[in-house]
């Protein structure tokens, strides 16, 4: 009786545990630490992870999904040194900027699919990163990039430590997750994957493909947006190389690596692989080796990604008593 | 009032008609067969009406309605839906789900309805539960509710293609080729299944079918398509002494 009592707590005694690690987070790690540092790269890590599988559920592999984070950094850093507005519009603003370019490509991109839209979002990110590391010099400042912001301020309260950062980007990586849940909990997360199964089959049953792809992908693209207006002050500036083709496919690896069946794979993969670069820095060089090996012995093992790894491991253990039981 | 015309449906891929001239009518409640050899054009017709293809010449009238050209999902949603002649289901949904996709017709409400009102949410999941579970325990599928829709056997494959296209609530369903590669008990129960679907829901048929013996049973009248051009129209008796029709299946035997 009392064990009964006790289980049906647990989700709940989780999630409080949960809640208390990552509010105290920043006082265990130290508020200025380089640890909570890696937190923060996590965590935005996680939104893009997140918003990539979002869009990943109708069965399109954005790969201009960092093209959209930049949008939104670039956006941020304008508004705040060129038009003097409060950092959280810009962060804001960003985020709605991203949202209004992935609603206008929306209608070129989303009449593609499968590998055409792999390679037409290769070709935009690609495009777009060329672009700003050679014109509007005056305004993007080429390949060099724009450095040497200042901290920013909401309402008065300055960032001068990084528990602000930590802070909110833990409140952006929530609401993500809530809208991801939310979208993926409903019956709408049934159309999302209907459309990825059978696209032709979806329509016939009178659902508007176009609109719905172009939801995910308008949501999706904001919320990178906004993790890259955060990315832009946490790092005090970006340059164009920071969203080319390697982190495109970094957040493809958190995905994949992380597991695609489910919400939580796309955060394990960008908690465990988000910081494995900084984890194993004292490597060196051989760090990309470790990494590289890790990546192909999960996807040899765990083609469901890490998240399948308990099941994975019951199902070894139970199989030799099976056997067992046959004899 | 006629539920679906067409008036000289015409469709040419390149140099090739594949559908030439066609004039059809289905009735309200009425259960048409389209039948014809290999490659006469069937398909074709039932793509170019739900909108996968777009006609080369020609009208098509739905409920006195133009809907010529006009895409799938918006044909769809006026009351015309089709199955198809492969099984073409949502692979890796289960069946339950399969079918609750289906019903999305029914449900009216839009992605963002569906992300910000929690109530209404819950309202529309208990009214699809009941739903689904209906139509599941009506057409035999209950015991697989669980099932990924990949892993089900032929039969049961084509019975939720069949499912899914019944949970838009159709006022005319087209089914194509539904009780292909049946044994002939599965196909007796899926025609029987068919005959009630028509009885409770008043609903019209088209069906494409190779299996003459499931047309002459469910058939009220029967149009027969060779060469993209119709033939012959008429009672499932008078096809079957039709000349032309005997011609087109068994060839005049001339030259031999």
């Amino acid at each position: 009786m009392k064990l009964k009592r006790l289980k049906l707590t647990m989700p709940v005694l989780y999630i409080f545990v949960a809640a208390i690690i990552l509010l105290a987070l920043p006082y265990i790690t130290g508020v200025n630490s380089y640890w909570l540092r890696i937190f923060v790269i996590i965590g935005i890590n996680t939104v893009m992870a997140l918003t990539l599988r979002l869009i990943l559920l109708t069965g399109l592999m954005n790969l201009a999904h960092p093209t959209f984070m930049a949008i939104g950094a670039y956006f941020s850093i304008f508004a705040m040194t060129r038009f003097q507005l409060p950092f959280l519009v810009g962060l804001i603003g960003g985020g709605l900027v991203a949202g209004i370019c992935a609603l206008i490509l929306s209608y070129p991109f989303l009449r593609v699919k499968g590998v055409y839209f792999f390679l037409i979002t290769l070709t935009f990110l690609e495009m777009f990163r060329i672009a700003i590391s050679n014109y509007w010099r005056d305004w993007f400042n080429g390949a060099d990039g724009i450095y040497g912001l200042m901290a920013p301020t909401i309402g008065g309260f300055q960032f001068t430590s990084l528990a602000p950062f930590y802070y909110l980007c833990l409140v952006v990586l929530l609401i993500t997750f809530a809208i991801c849940w939310r979208i993926e909990k409903s019956w709408s997360g049934s159309v999302l994957l209907s459309i990825r199964d059978a696209d032709m089959l979806s329509r016939c049953v009178g659902i508007n493909i176009m609109s719905w792809k172009a939801y995910v992908f308008v949501i999706g693209c904001s919320l990178a947006g906004v993790a890259g207006g955060i990315l832009a002050f946490l790092v005090g500036g970006v340059n164009p190389n920071n969203f080319g083709f390697p982190y495109a496919v970094d957040i493809q690896v958190f995905v994949i690596v992380g597991g695609m069946g489910t919400i939580w794979g796309p955060i394990l993969g960008a908690l465990l692989f988000g910081g494995l670069g900084d984890f194993l820095r004292g490597l060196g060089g051989y760090a990309l080796l470790v990494n590289g090996s890790v990546l192909v012995l999960i996807i040899l093992f765990l083609p469901a990604g890490l998240i399948d790894f308990p099941s994975r491991i019951r199902q070894l253990i139970r199989r030799p008593a099976v056997d067992a039981r046959e004899k | 009032m006629v539920l679906l015309e067409t008036r000289g449906l015409t469709k040419r891929f390149g140099g090739l008609t594949a559908v030439n001239a066609v004039d059809l009518s289905v009735e309200p409640g009425e259960v048409r067969a389209l039948i014809g050899p290999n490659g006469a054009g069937k398909s074709t017709i039932f793509n170019v009406i739900t909108g996968v293809y777009k006609p080369t010449n020609g009208k098509i009238f739905f409920k006195g309605e133009d809907i010529t050209g006009k895409s799938p999902n918006a044909i769809a949603t006026r009351g015309l839906v089709r199955t198809f002649q492969a099984n073409v289901l949502f692979g890796t949904l289960t069946v339950f789900d399969n079918i609750a996709v289906g019903s999305y017709l029914a449900r009216k409400k839009g992605f963002l309805q569906n992300l910000f009102c929690t109530a209404s949410t819950r309202q529309d999941n208990n009214e699809i539960n009941k739903k689904a579970t209906e139509l599941m325990e009506f057409l035999g599928l209950d015991h697989v509710k669980d099932e990924v829709a990949m892993s089900l056997p032929h039969g049961y494959q084509r019975l939720l293609g069949v499912a899914v296209a019944i949970a838009c609530e159709p006022e005319l369903l087209l089914l194509d080729e539904p009780v292909t590669g049946m044994t002939p008990t599965e196909s007796d129960s899926m025609i029987g299944l068919l005959m009630t679907v028509r009885r409770e829901h008043k609903v019209a048929i088209l069906i494409i079918e190779h299996n003459m013996r499931a047309v002459m049973t469910i058939a009220d009248r029967i149009t027969v398509i060779n060469f993209g051009e119709k033939i012959a129209e008429g009672l499932p008796k008078e096809i079957r002494e039709n000349p032309k029709v005997i011609k087109a299946y068994l060839g005049s035997g001339e030259g031999l």
